[in-house]
């Protein structure tokens, strides 16, 4: 047997709560009773029911406040309120509406009219709801999807990097991919699409996609870039784009290769050294058919540590952080990373960088990669 | 006004219409209290408070009469008329002495 929907009705008149008490039973609905606004937020809070049939005309606490209160709270935003009023003037009702109640009763009410227009809101209800689960879902999917599109650390034992990945929503705007070109070559590719919805998951499938075609031993790393670039131009919406850093590493001949399309400076650490910026200039990707790119090619030793990163470490609207007012004070957090475990690197980075404080309001994706 | 009128209109058994009429004559005794109590002491919000009350909860059980003569009150007072609420009221008495009756099976 299904669950049967319950209904609080609130009415400071016994004689009507009674009233649709007994009607709803007789339905199979569960009726919960209160006659007075408290009382009936609190029921609502406890035992978030299907529906609330809430009176206009109470004494204290009256249903308009009452609707204010309930829309107001995270534990009844959802719940649909039909109003009853004796009042059948068009301001009390528009009132009424625009406090967030999906329909009102006119009172004295006929008990048929009270079950057809539960029944309606619960339909309605039903029917929101499961498409708000069919889309939960489906982006949960994306997520699933995206995350397993994400190379972890031990699935790239020979590629020496750790990770810090959190999307903001479902489907994140930043990813990173860990390309094995050769047994001696790697490489990381870090990019921050614009939007985080679920375009943008279909913006990821396709740049992993294109990073597997392009970067290759035939083509360089600027190459490889300017070739992701042209398809990106040609498949992006108008409006979208990406910022995104390629760091081609050579275990080999020790040179390391890399590509910035407007991505923020990658942080350097050689061995035993303090760190430094990495600061090249470059197009953003898939905007422009004819852009360039910031191109920087560094000799480096066994031990050295390269930090890519999304803009979200370092951005906050809310705290107004720009890159270049977060960056300043971006240098010294990293100081004395070289000498930690790489595995420990990306979590003691963040905790240093947000203290405790809530994370920010974008997606975060941190590359830790030695050499 | 018969409290057996409650069991069609609302669908409901002989049992729980009385309870219901019950309840109907106990809140209407009440209220009706109030509204001549209003009139004493020319409460003119309280009058049209009650009347409002009366006439959603006597129309939610079928008694169109009374609801009617309710809604008559509420309008009048209103607009500030007291002068043939006596009458009124008086009518909406002998009403529910009926109600009353039919609940102790007179």
């Amino acid at each position: 047997m299904a669950d049967a929907y319950s209904i609080l009705v609130v009415d400071d008149n016994l004689l009507n709560l009674k009233l649709i008490e007994k009607v709803l039973t007789k339905e199979g609905y569960i009726a919960l009773l209160a006659d007075n606004g408290p009382d009936a937020r609190r029921i609502a809070a406890q035992e978030h029911p299907d529906l609330i049939l809430l009176d206009i005309e109470m004494p204290d606490e009256d249903g308009f406040e009452v609707i204010k209160k309930l829309k107001n709270d995270a534990a009844t935003v959802t719940i649909p309120v039909i109003f009853l009023t004796g009042v059948s003037e068009v301001d009390v009702k528009l009132k009424g509406f625009e406090l967030g109640a999906v329909d009102y009763i006119v009172k004295p009410f006929h008990p048929q009219e009270v079950l057809a227009r539960v029944r309606i809101h619960l339909k309605l209800s039903i029917g929101t709801n499961s498409l708000v689960q069919n889309q939960a879902r489906k982006l949960r999917q994306v997520t699933q999807a995206q995350n397993a599109m994400l190379p972890r650390p031990e699935d790239f034992p020979n590629a020496g990097f750790s990770v810090f990945y959190l999307p903001l929503e479902e489907a994140g705007g930043d990813f990173y991919d860990i390309l094995n070109i050769s047994n001696q070559i790697t490489g990381y590719f870090l990019a921050d699409s614009s939007g985080h919805d679920i375009g943008t998951s279909y913006i990821t499938a396709s740049v992993k996609a294109l990073l597997a075609q392009n970067c290759n031993l035939v083509y360089s790393p600027i190459e490889s870039m300017r070739m992701i670039n042209d398809v990106l131009v040609e498949i992006l919406p108008r409006e979208k784009y990406l910022t995104a850093c390629y760091m081609h590493l050579n275990r080999d001949t020790r040179l390391m290769t890399l590509v910035n399309a407007g991505h923020p400076p990658v942080v350097y650490i050689p061995k035993g050294k303090a760190p430094f910026f990495i600061k090249t200039q470059g197009d953003i990707l898939g905007m422009f058919a004819d852009a360039t790119f910031g191109i920087k090619k560094i000799a480096v030793n066994e031990g050295d540590r390269f930090f890519i990163y999304s803009d979200g470490l370092v951005e906050s609207s809310e705290k107004k952080i720009s890159w270049v007012t977060g960056m300043k004070r971006l240098l010294t957090i990293f100081e004395g990373l070289g000498k930690l475990d790489l595995p420990d690197v990306p979590d003691i980075l963040i905790s240093r960088l947000f203290n405790g404080d809530p994370m920010p309001e974008d997606d975060i994706v941190l590359l830790c990669i030695e050499v | 006004m018969d409290f057996r009128n409650i069991k069609s209109f609302l669908g409901v058994d002989t049992n729980e219409a009385e309870e219901l009429g019950r309840l109907l004559a106990d809140t209407l005794a009440s209220d009706l209290e109030k509204i001549r109590r209003g009139l004493r002491d020319n409460d003119v919000e309280s009058i049209r408070f009650v009347a409002h009350l009366i006439k959603g909860s006597s129309g939610n059980l079928g008694f169109t009469r009374f609801s009617h003569l309710a809604a008559v009150v509420e309008t009048r007072s209103r607009a500030g008329r007291f002068d043939d609420l006596g009458d009124l009221l008086l009518e909406m008495q002998r009403l529910l002495e009926k109600l009353e009756d039919s609940l102790s099976g007179r």
